[in-house]
This record gives structure tokens, C-alpha cells and sequence, in this order.
């Protein structure tokens, strides 16, 4: 199957679930109620209208753009790091976002303050983590990457040990706000979450693609992209935010929701290639379409965390995708 | 005008333990050189400080009389390609993507590949006859072709100087003849290269000139005949062997075993 095939598979895929998510969930909801609630708003039922406009679009554009940001960010970590097992988490995302939430809930702030205020800490909390672990990792104005990924696991365990501590002295009530969140999930969110991301999303996700080329070259390593006209350091610095920044977003409004950033790149490679001009995009529907899906199904089993979905419905795949694979020594 | 030239260049990876030791070195354009000496003595090192990828500690290296720090990175890709030592690519690329990694140099990381692009690709495919293995993922190439496709993305990047770490240890004899009858052919045309070699007999047939070197020290260095000479050698890797002269008027070397009594 050509490439343009198989993209136009997915954007119908996409399209599907699009209708699907508006049309399923546990109220019940006839296709000409949601058409009509969807085009002729004024005429439909009050209570279509709040469950179509006010929960079912937001919710499924949200995880549009998330699983966008997810995807998106682990093709970016997989490059930066040469190793198709890489995503965000390494360079300290969640961890550092889950200490800024964790912060945020405890204290107390979050519950009283403005709606921006989790968001908020927990997007500080990624995008500091990062900060601290590129330059933790510097040396004479160098950051190897064998370097970069140890500080990355060392401050990710700091970072979570901070956590927990703070956790299991919070309240009980705290405690429970705590772990729910970091279980990850899209429910009771709405417009404006979806406003949040958006615009990160897309101006990140267009940064990446612009310079996707780039991206090919720093997964020959450092030595080799020299060899072949790249500023290392800058280029790297430039796609280390732009996933900070992707996966901080996606994270500070829904949450750690797991495996989207490893599996969903790690498909896309094997069914559109290598070249990141191709993946990055269709990297990105493909995170859509499967943070949508994860979420519809999050959704039915009576509003569970979708990170639980994405883990229990993404390990065994991806594990039974390694065992399809023949054996690559690494 | 020298196209490399290294001077008093100290360079190593831990300050206090250099690999290269002022070491100088100047390497006329057009020539083809290769560079020899024993395990450690610092031959990947002085390829990755021609290249610019290593800074020396001491000392400078000059590209076409240029400090390399002078040079743009980009426009020093376009003069100067080097082949390091063997590492599998992590994604599956196409042998035709990957070699066209090879004019990352010459295009906007966003812009479409121009025709001449396409062609200096198609070029570097033709020459390695990496053609017919155009669209094999390079995951599942083997060792030698794997080399050849990594020269074929060097020869890509167009460039005046080529650099190659070890560029026949994954060959069998038939892709080494035909790599390095590649580069004899590219240096006729005007390409100067610097190439490592633990192979002496191949070096030996293909070199104009010889590097040797030693504990980072420059051993001794001049046209191939001068330096293959059985008491230089000896003390260059501190072995016994023989140097004759070969078939196709070459110097060819002999490894003597030290476990049995040497009857020469």
C-alpha cells in the first residue's frame, strides 16, 4: 500500500472516531439528536446539547490533541535518544510534573485558587525538571546522551521520592486527589483544557515537522550528525523544549497517561518508515485516533483513568509486537 | 596548499591523558593516505581532530588552510565527509534514505530534495552498487554492505576531502578490492583521502602515502615505499615480519610467528 493510502486510512480512521465519540458514551444519544445538537444547535433538547457540546466534543478534542502531543514527543525523544524505547518520562516530564501537581493538591491551592493553577504547577514541574536534568548533564558545553539519559532516570527517582513524601504525609482526601491524577484521565475536563493545549500542540508540532530532517540525522548519534553539517548542541536544545513542552502540556491537563508516548511512534515507524518528514505527522494522527479510542472505551467501562487503559490495552500489544519483530541485536 | 593539516596537535578524552601527542602532520591535496600503527596509538583520534569532531587540547587543525574553528559546520560537510567506524542506524531507513542523509549539507531541513540532490544519490548508489539494495531497510543489511552504504552516504555530501575509520574491517575480499578500487578511482579524479587501516598488505596496495604512528606520536610518515621497510615496521608494532616486494610492484607483508623459531 502507497504511503498516501495509508494516510488516508488513518484520516478516515480519525474521522470515524471523531463520530464515534460523539455518538457512544453511557447517555443516551440518537445520531439525528446529535446531528442535530452538532449543526442546528438552537433547536435541539437542552440536555443533548450539554452532553454533546459541553462534554462529548471537548472531551474527544482534548484527546486529540494529547495524544497528538504524547506521540509527537516520543518520536521526538526517540531520535534525541537513538533507541525506539525512549519517550518523555526519561528526560524527567512526569516525574516533574507529578511533584508540581502533587504540590499544587496538598497545599491546597488547586481546590481554591483559579482552574489555571494545577495546570499550571504541573506544566512548571515538567518543563523545570527537564531544565534541570539537561543541565545536569552539561559538561564543557557538551550533554552526551548516555549522560543526559542516567541524570534523566536519577532525577526522575529524586523527583518521585519528593512526591511520595509529600503524598503519604498529605491527608487522605489529598492523597486520593494525588494518586487519581497521576493515574491520568480526560473526564471533567472541557473547552477550556482543550484551549490550553491547542495552541501548544500545534505550534510545537509544526516546529518539529519544519525541521524533521533534522530528526533523521540525530538518530545516527552525535558523531555522525557532526560529520554531516549539524550544530549538535542547538539542534538537540531545540527539540529537547519542543518535547518539554509537548509532553509538559499534554500532562499538566489530563495527568501521566503512559505508553501513548512509546507504542504509538514505535507503530507509525514500522507501518510509515523511518523518515520523520512522514512520521512526525502521521505519528501525530496516529496518537489522536489512539488516545480517542483508549478514552471512548475509558469511558464505557464506567469512567475509569484512561492511563489505565493506554497501560493495559498498550503493554500486551507492544509486547506481542516485539515478539512478531525478528530479533535486532540493539 | 595543504587540504589537512594538523599542528602541534594535543588531543585526547580526560585532561592529563592525551591520545595524540604534538602531533603535527600536513597532507598534500590529491594524495591518499593511509594511516597505520598499533592498537591505541591514536588513529580514530586524529581522524576525529581532522574532522573537527574533536577538539584537540593543544595545537589547531586546519581544513584547506582554514582553522576548522572558522569553518560553518554546514559548509565544512560539503568539503570534508568522514566514514567512522561501523554502527547500525536505530531505524529502519531505506538504503536510498540514508545515503540521502548524505545532502543534509545542501538542503533547508524543511525544503524537498532538488534534482540534483536526486542525482548526487543516485551517484553515490551507482558507485558503491548499493543500487539493486536501494530499498532494504539498512537494519537488516549486513556488516559489508552496511559499510558500503555508509561510504555511499559520504560520497553523497560531494565532498573534496573524505575521511574513513577502518573502512575494510567488515569487508570479505572481493567488497574490499572493490571499495578500495573505488577510492583509488575517486582519488585519480581529485579526492583527497585519509583513510585508517589495520590491514598493512591493503594499505600497502592502495596507499600513496604512509602515516605511521605511535603512542600519539607521529613513527614516521612519507611515500608508501620509504616506510614499508621491515626494520620500521618491526619497531612500529614490535613484531618480527618480513617486507618483500609483491606482485603489482607493491610492498607485502609477512607476520612472523613468535611462538616457533623463526627460520628466515
Amino acid at each position: 500500500m502507497s504511503f498516501r493510502a495509508k494516510g488516508l486510512l488513518l484520516l478516515a480512521g480519525l474521522g470515524c472516531v471523531l463520530v464515534a465519540c460523539v455518538l457512544v458514551g453511557p447517555a443516551e444519544v440518537t445520531p439525528g439528536e446529535a446531528w442535530q445538537a452538532l449543526w442546528h444547535p438552537q433547536q435541539a433538547k437542552e440536555t443533548v446539547r450539554a452532553i454533546v457540546w459541553g462534554a462529548r466534543l471537548p472531551r474527544v478534542l482534548l484527546a486529540f490533541a494529547v495524544g497528538a502531543a504524547l506521540a509527537v514527543a516520543g518520536v521526538i525523544m526517540q531520535s534525541f535518544f537513538q533507541n525506539p524505547m525512549a519517550d518523555p518520562s526519561i528526560i524527567g516530564v512526569s516525574s516533574g510534573a507529578a511533584l508540581g501537581a502533587t504540590l499544587a493538591l496538598v497545599s491546597g491551592l488547586a481546590s481554591t485558587s483559579s482552574w489555571l493553577l494545577l495546570p499550571g504547577a504541573a506544566f512548571l514541574g515538567a518543563v523545570t525538571a527537564v531544565v534541570l536534568v539537561y543541565l545536569l548533564a552539561r559538561r564543557a558545553g557538551r550533554t552526551p546522551v548516555a549522560l543526559l539519559l542516567l541524570t534523566g532516570i536519577a532525577v526522575a527517582a529524586l523527583l518521585s521520592a519528593f512526591s511520595a513524601l509529600i503524598m503519604i504525609r498529605a491527608q487522605r482526601g489529598d492523597m486520593d486527589l494525588v494518586v487519581l491524577w497521576m493515574l491520568g484521565s480526560l473526564a471533567n475536563r472541557g473547552w477550556t483544557e482543550v484551549g490550553i493545549v491547542w495552541p501548544y500542540v500545534v505550534v510545537a508540532t509544526l516546529l518539529a515537522g519544519l525541521f524533521a530532517r533534522y530528526l533523521d540525522v540525530l538518530s545516527l548519534g552525535d558523531e555522525q550528525a557532526t560529520y554531516l553539517g549539524l550544530s549538535v548542541e542547538r539542534v538537540r536544545l531545540g527539540f529537547l523544549i519542543l518535547a518539554a513542552v509537548l509532553a509538559g502540556a499534554a500532562v499538566s491537563v489530563t495527568g501521566i497517561i503512559g505508553f501513548v508516548g512509546l507504542v504509538v511512534p514505535h507503530i507509525s515507524r514500522l507501518i510509515f518508515g523511518a523518515r520523520h518528514r512522514r512520521l512526525l505527522p502521521t505519528a501525530a494522527l496516529a496518537g489522536m485516533l489512539t488516545l480517542a479510542v483508549a478514552d471512548l472505551i475509558a469511558n464505557l467501562a464506567g469512567e475509569i483513568p484512561v492511563g489505565i487503559v493506554t497501560a493495559m490495552l498498550g503493554s500486551p500489544f507492544f509486547l506481542w509486537l516485539l515478539r512478531q519483530r525478528e530479533v535486532h541485536p540493539a | 596548499m595543504p587540504a589537512i593539516e594538523l599542528r602541534n596537535v594535543t588531543a585526547g578524552y580526560y585532561p592529563g591523558r592525551p591520545v595524540l601527542s604534538d602531533l603535527s602532520l600536513s597532507l598534500a591535496a590529491g594524495t591518499f593516505c593511509g594511516v597505520i600503527g598499533p592498537n591505541g596509538s591514536g588513529k580514530t583520534t586524529l581522524l576525529r581532530v581532522a574532522s573537527g569532531a574533536l577538539q584537540p587540547q593543544c595545537g589547531e587543525a586546519l581544513v584547506d588552510g582554514r582553522p576548522l574553528a572558522a569553518w560553518a559546520r554546514r559548509q565544512l560537510a560539503r568539503t570534508l565527509a568522514v566514514v567512522p567506524q561501523l554502527t547500525v542506524p536505530p531505524f529502519a531507513f531505506t538504503v536510498r534514505e540514508y545515503v540521502a542523509l548524505g545532502r543534509t549539507p545542501y538542503v533547508a531541513p524543511w525544503a524537498r530534495l532538488t534534482t540534483a540532490d536526486v542525482e548526487a544519490i543516485n551517484a553515490a548508489l551507482d558507485a558503491t552498487g548499493l543500487q539493486p539494495l536501494a530499498s532494504r531497510p539498512v537494519t537488516e543489511l549486513s556488516g559489508g554492505e552496511l559499510q558500503q552504504a555508509s561510504v555511499a552516504r559520504a560520497l553523497a555530501q560531494e565532498p573534496r576531502i573524505l575521511l574513513l575509520d577502518e573502512p575494510t574491517s567488515f569487508l570479505d575480499p572481493a567488497h574490499c578490492v572493490q571499495l578500495l578500487g573505488l577510492l583509488a578511482r575517486l582519488n585519480r579524479e581529485g579526492l583527497t583521502i585519509l583513510a585508517t587501516f589495520h590491514d598493512l598488505n591493503l594499505a600497502a596496495s592502495y596507499c600513496r602515502e604512509i602515516l605511521a604512528i605511535k603512542a600519539g606520536r607521529v613513527f614516521s610518515g612519507g611515500p608508501t615505499e620509504e616506510v614499508f621497510r621491515k626494520e620500521l615496521l618491526e619497531a612500529l608494532f614490535d613484531t618480527p615480519l618480513l617486507v618483500e616486494s609483491g606482485p603489482q610492484g607493491r610492498p607485502r607483508v609477512t607476520l612472523l610467528r613468535t611462538d616457533v623459531d623463526n627460520v628466515v
